[in-house]
This record gives C-alpha cells, structure tokens and sequence, in this order.
C-alpha cells in the first residue's frame, strides 16, 4: 500500500470520454505516440494513468473512435470523436444499446416523439413492439419477447420483470388487491395480483431516458426472470415546463419546475402530472385517473480526491380506477367499482467516486422504500333470486350458515398497505493494469415485503360476492418477506491489436429469510450465474465505409421470488350443505353446513428461474448500424395455480319428513334422518408448474440521416416464438348433473393447457427532422407478417381419475362408456390444435413535431392506423374480415 | 289368458242359456243370442275396459236385462258382449263403464255412458251397435305456456327464481302426467351450427331432463287441468314483491346440492326428478328464450336413457378470425316419438333457426324482439285457446302461441 501511494506520486492522470456523451470510454488504449508503445487502458470510469514522462505525446484510441494524439495534460479530460459522427442528431426510435448485453435505449426525444400517456405507449419502440390503442381501463403489464396470451398462469414473466426508476425498483410482491370471490368482469379484468407492475401508473413525463434491459442484465439486479425496465428522471435545468395532450381516449396535464444551482451542485426538480382517461369517451361512468408528484434533489460534492453525489427523490403517485353502472341504463345507483393506488416513495442514494488512481474506485448506498395505501371497493345491491347463505365458521365441524336476506347492498373491500424498503450497498473495485480494463463489482442488497393493510374487508351479512370461500384475514398477519442477495461480477476489456475482448461475469445469490422451517426455500441460496462476452473486431473498410463489427454472446440464470401471495395464500373453507330447508316463515329456515378448513400453502414452492441464452452481432459501416439478436430463454418453474381434489364427508339430512304446518322454530336436526355422503372439492394452491419457452430473432438496421432529404430509416423488428407448457397434471370434474348429483369423479390429464404462437414483425420508420424548419415528422410502416397460434395437443382422455371416494384409478378404454366416466372425456377436437395463422397486416402511423416561438412551444400530433393493409382472408372456409380504426392524439408542449 | 278366461265363462253361459230357452214356451220369439258391441274411440292405444255394464230396457215391457262387464269381450277395436235368450222387440240400450288406454304412451283413463233408444232386436237383427262418441281423446298434454322471463325486482333488478312452465291436459280424458319429462334443448335458436350427425329428424338433443316422478299412474290430470311446474315452488311475494305466489305449484325444479355457492330453494311442492342437467349450478330457464323447450313421455327407464341415448357431434365454430371444427360431447337425445309437445322459443334479432324438427314445431315464439328486450319482463308465451276453451296445437307455435302475453299467474 505504501509503495502503490508512492509511486502514485509519480503517475499522470486522465479521463477519456465519449466527445458527444460525455461518457467514459473504457478500455481505451493510450500509447506513446512515437514508438506506439502501449502504455495503459482506460478503465470502467474511463480513467487512466501513466508515469509522468515529460515530453510524450500521447495516442489515445478505441475502436468506433477517431485516434487522439495530444499532450498530457494534468488531470485531463480526452474527448474522443465518434467514427461517424452524430452530433446533434435527434433520435426518436429506440436504439440498440451498445453494451454487451441486448437492451434498448429510449431516450426523450424519442418520446416526444412518441406522445406517451403512460410507460406502456413506450413498448412500441422495442423490436417486435407494433402501436397499440391505450387500453387504460385495466392494468398494462409488460410482456418483453413474449407473444401473451393473457393467461394467469403465464403471468410471471411479466412479474419477473423489474422496473427501476433512479435506482430504486418498484415491488409488487406485497399486492394483495384482489376482490377475494370475484367473478364479475368488473373486478377480475382489473385484478393486478402476482402480474407485476402496472405500466399505466408510470408517468412517462419525466423521463429522461429509458434501458429496456431485454437481454441479460447485470447481477447486480435481481429479484426478475425475464427483464430489466431501468428509467432515468430528468435532473437539473431551469425550465418551467407544461404538457398538454389529448388523444381519443385520455387527457394529460403535466406541470414541472427545474432548478439548478452551478456553483452550488445543486440541482431540483418538481413535476406533476395529471391524467384521465376513459374506456369509452362516450361513457364517463369508467374512467382512470393518475396524478404523479415527484421532487428530486442531487447535490454532489466535488473534491480532489473524490467525488460524492447524494440523491433525494420524493414521490407520490396516484392511479384510481372507476366503474360505475349508468344510472341510466339500470336502476342500481349503487353499484360500483372503484380501486385506489397511493403509493408514496423515497429514495436516498450516496455515490462515492474516487478520483485518485487506487483499487477502490467508487461505492454506492442506497436505500428506498415506499408504502402504498391501497383500496378496492365494491358496492352492488344484491338481489338473490334463491335462498343463499353466509357461511360464517372459521373452524372445522357443522355449522349453521347465516341466510342471507334476498336484497341488501353489499359491500366489499380490499385494503393493502404494502410497505417496502430495499437498502443495497455496493463498491467498484480495480486492480491496477496496464493491458485490461477491469473492474470488479461487490454488492450486497436486502429488500422487505410486509403489508400492513386489513385485507378483504366486508360484512359477512351482507357479501357482494356470495358464496365466498375465504374469510376474513388481516394482512398484517402474514410474515413480511425477507430476501437477501449478495453479488459479485467483473467487467474486463482487452484492447488488443486482433480486436477488442469484452467480459462481464458475475453471480448473484439470494435468498429468503423469515419463512419458517417447512418451506423448501427456508436457508435455501439460489445462484444466478451470468455471463457476457463481446469481441469486437478492428476497424476496417467497406464500401469505402469505416466499418466494427461486433459479436457479443450471454448465458445467465434469472431467479424471481415468490410473491406474498403465492407465499401465504389465504385459507380455503370448503363448506357443504348437510341441509337447506325452506319455509315461508324465514324464522324457520335452516341451512347447516359441515365446513372444513384448508391451508392451501404449498411449502414445496420454489422460485421461479429463466435461463437466457443469447448471441448478437452488431455490424456499423459508416454509421449505418445493424443489430441481430438470437435468443432463448427457458424457464420451467413458473408459477401457477393448481387444482387439488380430495374427498370430504358430511351428513345430509332428509328433510321431507318435516311437517311444515306444525313447526313453531326452524328444523332440530336431531329428529331428522342422514346418509353420510362422500363428495370430492377441489381447491387451488400455488406450483411451479408453468414452462415458458421464449425463442427468436431481435433486429434493428438504423441508417445514417441522408442528406438532402434529411430522413433516416430504422427498420426493426422481431420473430418471435413462445411456447407455454404445463408440466403439473391437471385435474377436472364435470360440472353436469347425473340422477341428481353432480358427477361425483374427476379426471386427471397430463401435460395439459400448452400453447404456441409465433409472430413476425418489421417495423419501416421514416423519420425526417428538417432543423430549418424545426419540423420533424415520421411515418411508420408496420408490418405484421403473420401470427400463428396453436394449442398444444392433448389427450380428451384422462391417464387416471378420482373415484368418490378419493381412490385414484388408471383410465380403461371402456371407461369411455360408462354413464358417468364418459364425462371426463373432454371435447377437444383435432382442428382445435391445428395452428391459426393469421396473415400480413400493416398499419401506416404518422407523427409530427413542430417547434414554435425559438423553441419555447412545441405541437406534436400523432395518427395512428391512418392507413391500414388488411386484407380479407380465408380460414377453414370462412372468410375472416378485419378491421382497423386509426387513433388520434395532439399535444402541446410548452417551455418557459 | 284373459281372453281365454272371458271366452270360456261366455261359452258356459251361452249353453246354459240356450238349455234354458228350450224349455220356455213363450209366445213372443225369444232371441238366443243378442250381441251388443261397443266401439272405443280408434286412437286409445291398448284399450282396457272395466267395471262395465250393459243394460237393454225393452220398451216395451220396462223389462231390464243388465249383463256384467265382465262377459265383454274384446273385438277389433272395441268390445262385445253376447246378451241371450232375449224377447224381441224394441230396446234402448246402455253401455257404461271405464277405459283405461294410454296415449302416445300416456296413460289416460275415462269413465263412460253410451245410450242407443229404439232398436229393434229380432230374429234377423239381433246386433247392437254403440260408439263411444262421448269422448274423443283427442290431443293430449301440451304445453300451455312458459314464463322464463322472470320478473323485475322494485329496484329494477332482474329476478328468475319465478319461472315455470304449465302443461294441461287438452284431451277430453284424464291422463297421468308422470313419467313426463321437461325437455330443455341443448342447442340454442340463436346460435346455428351444421352438427354432424344431424339427428334432428327423429331426435331432440337435450341438455336438461326433469321428470315428474311416479310410478306411472301417480299424478292424474282431468281433462282440461293443468300442472304448474315452478323453478322454485315458494312465494316469492315474500321476498320480492313484483313477483308471484308459486307455492301452491304441482312440482319443483330442485337442484340437490352440497355446494352453498348454489344453494336451491325446495319450496313444499314434490320435486321433478333430475335425470340430466348441463350444469351443477342452479338450474333456471333461458331468461331471454334461447333454447326451445318440450315435454315427452319417457319410455325407458333412467340408467337405460343415461347409458344409451346420448351422442356426440363435431360442427365448425366460426367467431371472428378464428375458425374450428368443434366437438360437443354428451349430448342427450330424445326420440321425437316420446315429445308430446315442442316450442321453439327465440328473440327475432338473434334468430338462426329452430332445434326442434318441424313435425314437433314447424314455427317458433318469443318475449322481447331484441335480444336482452327490457320490455320481456313479467311476458309468457301462452298457448291460444279456440271457442271451447281448447288449446290449439297445429304443431307450429307461430300460429299456436300468444307470444308476450302477460304471464297468467300474475293475474291470480
């Protein structure tokens, strides 16, 4: 140590950045300009030293870079120009990023270009991303290199998929906002448990810019399968700043304030944002609303030695769904949805960054929390047409059940208070050489899910949902969950005359802390390896072009914990009718029930892990760059529910013998005759047997801005696969009604519920900015080449069945005749696992930007689907006709 | 054996009565044998007559012979009954007794009185001929109307749980209405697909089956009366106002059940039996009429109809742009023999087609024009009645049906 600091005394240093970006360019080679002898590498902050040598000249190059020959200069900062140059061009598609793992880069101007009401209108920009209408009236999940079929057993890419907003992620593990018992559509189409964030209460405004990790992300984010969102705030400025959009469906109102102090490396931003959206404009009973507040504070501290920079964010943000029936239409004023979302978050963040040339290069602290205050209610007048009940019992044994008045007004809420803090500490560490840019990455995170809400909260005397099979619990009942990770990677770049050699390697291991000793995850560490590597070739010349080509390849293993609810699902009370007697005399009415109780945790759960695979080769010759991707991601242990029958017993009673006339109170069961009846319930608890297979092609071509015309093209797209398989045995009971009783077996299937569907997409943007004229407009050809989809054959037959009284028996032949086994087979016929292809489709949008009054307003309008190519096709005989309706939206941006 | 027996008691009369006309010495002529034969109506089916009596009054000499029912024999289509040792001369006759028959499998049965005045019954006339002409056992159960529209609750709610179906007896016998099974289709008027096989020639595909229970001749229905099968058989004025009182209903749709998300209301009324229902939840009418409704003799037994009447079929789904051949598995099956009574009920907007074959319903009915018609409410289609009261049945419900006509149980 004391020898390094000597000799550091005799060392020259420097920092080499990106002359357009002003970003570090690692692994840059500085040599002596005379002898071209390699002195060094620059390193992850683009940093270097050399020996103080008084008269060297200095050759700094990297490759995509123009060569630099200059004199050292004490501390100094080395600009290095791009190959092709793009200063000052405006870009307003997604670009492929140029670090070793796929990702696409969003900056602003691309999304004022866009004209987003929320994160989701982003996704477009992606490879294999086409505009779609806003659909603000239910939640937005993400489903990156994912064809979707909406499944909730297929949901958990779009949960394994984490969003960071300035470093902080934004959990979802402690969402328990769901109607418990719900079946209307109202309720479940807005049901957001265990599928992620919802992209719709992301407010896109104050966006700097956006990495849309689709590849393989470092380890030092964790806690995902299938992505990584990262979003950068705008920081510091001096503008008073106001947004006005409209499109078909949506009003926005979007307000800030920055502030910056120079000298005092201080700067401020405070933002608010205001939409509303309808489903339908013509209805004002369903709407959305999210208003988003956000202050940012950066202060950083610039010493000789160090660099320090603290972050303070404040945020609030505010989603309402509303769905009212029209008074109108029907006479229940009464009825109505409504879902709040308050979610309240900080961050503080304290980066230290060395400046002195030593192993220790920077260090990070951050911690983040945010406690949501959310509320479902649902309020509906009630009219039952049949004697129901309120089955009451929290415990096991015969009952009476409360009968339920034939009208009253229910209510039923959901009350969650999902808290969440996530503190990571991390540290860059470097050891000194001449030949490698290295830098090693150690870190270590813990995060904690708690709910401190009251849950499902209603009066079991008056349910919304009747029927319900759970009953009241309290949330704060339920463990907070603990997940603890620790990281380790190294970055290395290797300048060497045959090229450039990249690697990034790391492991992160988690696990899951206060889950008691049953669980299979208890002290279980989960390892996710990964890996990327990149060689890039030298510079040559093609066309007369300076051309790099790169060939950049990854493996890595992505472990997502189980939600809350996955975790802790609510206990399951399987109630049966022992009688159900009617009179006209409600006094003497009696229901008896036998209830059993059933937890449904599976201790057996495990995380769900995607192992991605990926290889990419990135061709720029001239500054026109090509970016193909091949991937294929493979994650078996999904999560899903999964029925589970088992036989219960009960009495029922025969009640014909009772006189009605000379009752004077409801039926003694004592007098009554009983047969004890087996019958088989089902419920459903949490597996990990979902397969998602994710296979395709990802590519981007953008062009140089030509000339005359001052256009660009970027053409981009994808092909993608993606197969879904269940690998759990299924189960099924009929619900037909034989002599009487319900069919009293179930069937179970193998490898069932599996689909595929393919899709490939090009994306033709014209994008042509006219600075002259501070006009910018592109027209966009979307052409979808075709869908497929198709299910994944199975058997109508079941490999075995549950007879009533729980046996489980191998399926004969001749079963298939039998008066009640010939139910389980299904109906599935062949054509229905025939692949449906859907064919070419293209959409034409149309966007312009144009600048106003030295650039203080700016008017921006969009048209989607302003012309369309559907063409009518045929399908097994029929002919299918499509139709598309263009959308519209206009804003107004104004700086002051 | 019976015939045998009744043959060979005629026999020993006959002879006897000749032995003794030999011996009298009567100046009037006294007619050995006299048969009086007695025509039932040509559509009962297996006929069987009991507690019958012939008597001949001789105008002249108020002197009356009566014979026992027992000594009738059957003939062709009717009975005869040999009268002996008769004096000649002018008689008015009668016949009464009772008929027990089925009709179209229906058992029916009928007390009767038929009158002859003035035959003269002599050496070379000694037939009496009488016809049953004082019923015509014409028609049999039909459906006289069905109410699946519900009612609206005061809060303007829709409410189902007062739905039924009345069958009434238009023949001019009484006839046993157990065994009758309500048939719902199992393919909706609204929705047309080419199911292959396409049965619907000699069968009605089913999807649900209640049958009043018995042991065939449990439940009799005079001629003219009707039977109320409500979904649920209580008063539903209790709980909701706008409705009606269908606790005095003949039978109920019940629906067993273990499970409280679906509890069934058992109102007092005997319930139907269950053969075969599509769905373990509660079972309720179509509330808009998309699914044709019948009522058929059940002429086999349960396991045999649960085991051996049911089929599958494949038709190509057509939705949007997707388009696949379809199987629909389990679907029961009724011969059009046993349907005594078939409606199509449809909405005009939605219509596609009828499900039951047109020898059953050539036409089709409704409540409400458009589908989810606000204005359907409280609306049965009810069967029009000629001048004698009779509900006409020309097997096309178009003609045959009051559509929307104002429930008539509301009225009570």
């Amino acid at each position: 140590m004391v020898a390094q600091c000597v000799v550091a005394q005799s060392l020259a240093t420097g920092v080499v950045l990106d002359g357009e970006s002003l970003e570090p360019v690692v692994g840059a080679t500085i040599s002596n300009a005379q002898n071209g002898k390699v002195l060094t590498v620059t390193q992850a902050d683009g940093s270097f030293s050399i020996p103080k040598n008084g008269d060297i000249q200095l050759r700094i190059s990297a490759i995509g870079y123009k060569a630099l020959v200059t004199a050292p200069v004490a501390d100094g900062r080395y600009l290095l120009l791009t190959e092709v140059s793009q200063l000052g061009e405006v870009v307003v598609t997604a670009q492929e990023n140029r670090g070793l793992t796929t990702s696409s880069r969003i900056e602003k101007h691309a999304m004022e270009h866009l004209q987003p009401s929320s994160f989701a209108d982003i996704l477009e920009l992606l490879p294999g991303g086409r505009s779609a209408d806003p659909s603000l009236n239910a939640p937005n999940n993400i489903h990156i290199r994912e064809l979707s079929t909406g499944n909730s057993n297929y949901a958990t890419s779009s949960l394994g998929t984490s969003f960071v907003i300035d470093g902080a992620p934004v959990s979802t593990n402690a969402n328990m906002q769901y109607l418990a018992g719900a079946w209307d559509d109202v309720a479940t189409k807005r049901d957001n448990t265990n599928a992620g964030v919802d992209m719709r209460t992301i407010s896109t405004d104050d966006i700097e810019r956006v990495e849309v990790v689709r590849g393989i992300p470092s380890v030092e984010y964790g806690d995902l399968t299938s992505g990584l969102v990262k979003i950068e705030r705008r920081r510091g400025g001096h503008d008073i700043r106001f947004r006005l959009k409209a499109d078909m469906g949506s009003k926005l109102f979007y307000a800030a304030k920055d502030f910056e102090w120079e000298q005092r490396r201080l700067t401020l931003n405070v933002s608010a944002d205001y939409l509303d959206a309808k489903a339908d404009p013509r209805n004002s009973y369903e709407n959305y609303k999210r208003l988003t507040l956000s202050t940012r504070l950066h202060k950083s501290w610039e010493k000789e030695a160090y660099a320090l920079a603290l972050t303070c964010n404040l945020d609030f943000t505010k989603s309402l769904d509303n769905d009212k029936e029209d008074v109108d239409q029907t006479y229940s004023a009464e009825d109505s949805y409504k879902s709040r979302y308050d979610r309240y978050a900080i961050l503080s963040a304290l980066k230290l960054n060395m400046k002195r040339s030593s192993w220790f290069k920077s260090a990070e602290l951050s911690f983040s929390t945010s406690l949501e205050s959310d509320l479902i209610e649902r309020t509906r007048l009630v009219q039952l047409s049949r004697m129901t009940v309120a089955p009451l019992s929290k415990e096991e044994g015969e009952n009476d059940a409360v009968i339920l008045p034939f009208k009253y007004i229910g209510h039923h809420k959901v009350e969650g208070m999902p808290l969440n803090a996530f503190a990571k500490l991390n540290a860059r560490l470097q050891v000194p050489n001449n030949t490698v840019s290295n830098t090693l990455l150690v870190g270590a995170d813990w995060n904690l899910d708690k709910n401190y809400g009251r849950g499902q909260v209603f009066d079991p005397l008056k349910p919304v949902y009747t029927g319900i099979s759970s009953r009241q619990r309290s949330l704060k009942d339920i463990p907070a969950n603990h997940r603890l990770s620790f990281y380790v990677e190294e970055n290395l770049k290797w300048p060497t005359a045959i090229g450039s050699f990249e690697l990034a390697a790391g492991i992160r291991a988690t696990t899951m802390l206060n889950l008691s000793k049953d669980y299979t995850m208890n002290g279980k560490f989960y390892w996710d390896p990964r890996a990327n590597i990149g060689y890039s070739l030298p510079k040559f010349t093609l066309f007369g072009q300076p051309t790099f080509v790169r060939l950049a390849a990854g493996i890595g293993q992505h472990t997502k914990m189980p939600t809350m609810e996955q975790l802790f699902p609510d206990m399951m009370y399987i109630d049966f009718i022992q009688l159900n007697y009617y009179h006209d005399n409600p006094d003497y009415r009696r229901i008896n029930l036998m209830t059993y109780v059933v937890n449904p945790r599976n201790t057996a759960l495990e995380p769900a892990r995607n192992l991605k695979k990926e290889i990419t080769l990135d061709v720029n010759v001239g500054g026109n760059r090509l970016s193909v991707t091949a991937f294929r991601e493979k994650m078996t242990s999904g999560f899903r529910t999964q029925s589970y029958y088992r036989t219960y017993q009960y009495k029922q009673y025969d009640a014909s013998g009772i006189n009605a006339a000379t009752l004077t109170a409801p039926p003694a069961l004592a007098d009554l005759p009983y047969t004890v009846v087996n019958e088989l319930a089902g419920y459903g608890n949490y597996t990990n047997g979902s397969m998602t297979l994710k296979e395709g092609i990802e590519y981007t071509l953008e062009t140089k801005r030509f000339p005359v015309i001052l256009t660009r093209l970027t053409i981009n797209g994808a092909y993608f696969r993606t197969t879904y398989d269940n690998s759990i045995v299924d189960s099924y009971r009929p619900s037909q009604v034989i002599d009487n009783r319900q069919i009293q077996y179930v069937g179970l299937y193998a490898n069932d519920d599996g689909s595929v569907r393919q899709s490939f997409n090009t994306n033709f943007t014209l994008d042509t900015d006219i600075p002259r004229l501070k006009l910018g407009f592109s027209v966009s050809a979307q052409c979808l080449w075709f869908t497929t989809s198709r299910r994944k054959e199975v058997s109508n037959y079941p490999v075995q069945y549950i007879a009533p009284d729980g046996s489980i028996h191998d399926w004969q032949d001749s079963d298939a005749d039998d008066m009640y086994l010939r139910w389980l087979v299904r109906d599935y016929s062949p054509s229905q696992f025939e692949e449906n292809r859907v064919p070419f489709a293209m959409n034409v949008n149309i966007k312009v930007t144009k600048k106003l009054f030295g650039d203080r307003l700016h008017i921006a309008m969009f048209c989607n689907k302003l012309l369309d190519y559907t063409p009518d096709y045929v399908s097994r005989g029929t002919t299918i006709r499509r139709h598309v309706t263009p959308y519209f939206g206009l804003e107004m941006n104004i700086k002051l | 054996m019976k015939k045998l027996f009744l043959k060979s008691i005629m026999m020993v009369a006959a002879m006897a009565m000749c032995l003794t006309s030999c011996k009298s010495d009567d100046p009037t002529p006294v007619i050995a044998t006299t048969t009086v034969s007695l025509e039932v109506p040509a559509n009962l089916e297996n006929p069987a007559l009991s507690n019958a009596k012939a008597t001949l009054t001789n105008v002249e000499t108020q002197k009356v012979t009566t014979v026992d029912g027992a000594a009738f024999v059957k003939d062709g289509n009717g009975y005869a009954i040999a009268c002996n040792n008769l004096e000649a001369g002018t008689y008015n006759v009668k016949v009464t007794g009772h008929l027990d028959f089925t009709l179209k499998g229906v058992a029916g049965q009928k007390d009767f009185e038929v009158n002859v005045a003035n035959v003269a019954i002599s050496e070379n006339s000694h037939n009496v001929k009488l016809t049953v002409s004082t019923f015509t056992a014409q028609g049999g159960f039909v459906i006289s109307e069905i109410f699946f529209t519900g009612s609206k609750t005061p809060e303007d709610k829709s409410y189902s749980g007062d739905q039924y179906i009345i069958i009434t007896n238009n023949s001019d016998v009484t006839l046993y209405a157990d065994s009758i099974a309500v048939l719902e289709s199992s393919f909706l008027t609204t929705d047309k697909q080419d199911y292959t096989p396409d049965i619907m020639s000699t069968h009605f595909s089913v999807q649900a089956c209640y049958m009043i229970p018995g042991t065939g001749k449990s439940v009799p229905v005079e001629p003219g009366k009707s039977l109320t099968l409500a979904v649920n058989a209580i008063n539903h004025k209790t709980e909701q106002p706008n409705s009606i009182d269908l606790s005095g209903a003949d039978f109920e749709f019940f629906d067993v059940t273990s499970n409280p998300n679906f509890t069934d209301v058992d109102g007092a009324a005997p319930n139907l039996d269950k053969w075969f229902c599509y769905t373990a939840t509660i079972y309720q009418f179509h509330s808009r009429g998309f699914n044709s409704m019948a009522i058929a003799k059940m002429k086999t037994g349960k396991e045999d109809w649960l085991t051996n009447y049911v089929y599958d079929a494949t038709y190509l789904f057509v939705f949007g742009d997707f388009s696949k051949e379809m199987t629909k598995k389990g679907i029961y099956k009724v011969p059009n023999e046993w349907i005594l009574d078939g409606v199509n009920l449809s909405v005009e907007s939605m219509r596609q087609w009828n499900v039951l074959d047109a020898s059953i319903d050539a036409g089709w009915t409704y409540c409400g024009k458009v589908d989810k018609d606000e204005t359907r409410f409280n609306k049965s289609v009810i069967r029009k009645q000629d001048a004698n009261g009779k509900y006409i049945d020309t097997n096309n419900s178009s003609n045959d049906f009051i559509p929307e006509a104002p429930a008539s149980l509301f009225n009570k």
